[in-house]
């Protein structure tokens, strides 16, 4: 297996939002009219919640560490690709990933051997292989063989253990991840949604209608994607995610290497 | 004299806390299942089918081990709490529940045969993965 390294995010990016960070900065230094101490503290209080959400913003990609290559290399792990893509009542999308990296538009959860498959646990964090595969909806998770279900909510909008226990009967999608494969696309969902404008701009998906939702085969633009940005981690398999309606889950020990 | 004034003082600036035990039994999650409900379970005489006759559909199969595993969650305890304090005029108060989560774990022969059994309670933090392990690596 050749050893090559995935395509870094791109550079101008955080380059961008460095400048931007800057620029901020100095125009919140206190100066001379801000002789009021409680004026100057509320102003770099608030200049601090804008650098915080900037920073979030800023930084729209994770790929795989050194670590997570080594083991996917080892086949060890797997990188299971998944596309998410919402329609609003418009017919427009809805960016599913488009604020945040740990809140975003939708929230995801995995269930696996551990829970015995049911989706709570932990908010799973999302992940993105570039900014363009971002706001098509590709994100990505890395796995052991295995099965697992994945669940999904709309943005979340109340106490995070709430939020994270109400996964155990949202939309879930089942995953069979086969062993000693480096990459699994795993097909491409499309849900429809509604859409909540936010008061300082941009929207975020109030809810998810999985009645209607459909798994598609979109395995020439999984290839592209990967080919671009995981070329040298060898083959990759489509292993289409199945809708889970029953309250029976199907678990798999997560297996290691059988080479 | 120094006792006195920390006791004020905790009174005056401080929260006084309290707590009572409520025992309860509601199934919050899946069904319960009784000691009465697998009575009829024999080693090496139940079948799979059977089971799920008299069951129903498990909540979990993990079919390398030809295991079904029945879950259901009981508040078996509340608690309540109120915290004054009593320098502020001001007091909150609240319902914990304190779940606990119940398994019926049946492993099958390669005959589909009940081979083992057992209604048992997850330890608190242990994981149903981990149980699991745990329960068929003693068997």
């Amino acid at each position: 297996m050749k050893t090559a390294r995935p395509q870094m995010g791109k550079p101008g990016t955080a380059t961008a939002c460095v400048l931007h960070l800057a620029s901020l900065l100095t125009c919140l230094s206190p100066s001379q009219s801000c002789r009021d101490i409680g004026a100057r503290f509320a102003l770099w209080f608030s200049g601090l919640g804008i650098l915080v959400n900037l920073i979030g913003a800023c930084a729209t990609t994770e790929l795989p560490s050194k670590t997570e290559l080594a083991d996917i290399e080892a086949s060890r792990n797997t990188i299971v690709l998944v596309r998410i893509v919402v329609e609003g009542p418009d017919g427009k999308p809805i960016r599913p990933f488009a604020n945040s990296l740990v809140d975003d538009n939708l929230g995801l959860a995995v269930g696996d051997f551990e829970s015995g498959g049911v989706p709570t646990g932990r908010l799973e964090r999302v992940r993105f292989l570039s900014n363009e595969s971002r706001d098509q909806g590709w994100t990505y998770l890395v796995l052991q063989s295995g099965t697992y279900y994945l669940a999904l909510q709309a943005a979340r909008r109340e106490h995070l253990s709430s939020y994270i226990a109400r996964f155990a009967h949202a939309p879930r999608w089942f995953l069979d991840i086969p062993a000693d494969v480096p990459i699994v696309y795993a097909g491409s969902l499309y849900l429809s949604g509604k859409r909540e404008w936010l008061i300082l701009g941009g929207d975020v998906v109030e809810h998810i209608d999985a009645t209607h939702a459909e798994v598609r085969d979109e395995r020439a633009l999984a290839l592209e994607l990967t080919a671009k940005h995981l070329r040298g981690l060898g083959p990759s398999k489509t292993t289409l995610m199945e809708r889970h309606l029953s309250d029976t889950f199907y678990i798999r020990k997560p297996t290691e290497s059988r080479q | 004299m120094r006792i006195t004034r920390t006791a004020m003082f905790l009174f005056v600036a401080g929260v006084v806390f309290g707590c009572v035990p409520i025992p309860s039994h509601e199934v919050t999650s899946g069904r319960e299942i009784s000691d009465e409900d697998v009575l009829f379970l024999e080693q090496g005489l139940s079948t799979k089918g059977h089971v799920l006759e008299r069951l129903g559909d498990p909540s979990i199969i993990w079919g390398d081990e030809n295991l079904f595993a029945y879950r259901w969650d009981v508040v078996e305890l509340m608690v309540a709490w109120i915290a004054v304090a009593p320098g502020a005029y001001d007091a909150t108060a609240g319902v914990v529940d304190v779940p606990s989560k119940y398994l019926l774990l049946i492993q099958f022969d390669e005959a589909d045969r009940v081979k083992h059994f057992e209604r048992t309670k997850l330890p608190t933090f242990m994981s149903i993965g981990d149980f699991l392990r745990e329960w068929v690596g003693q068997r």
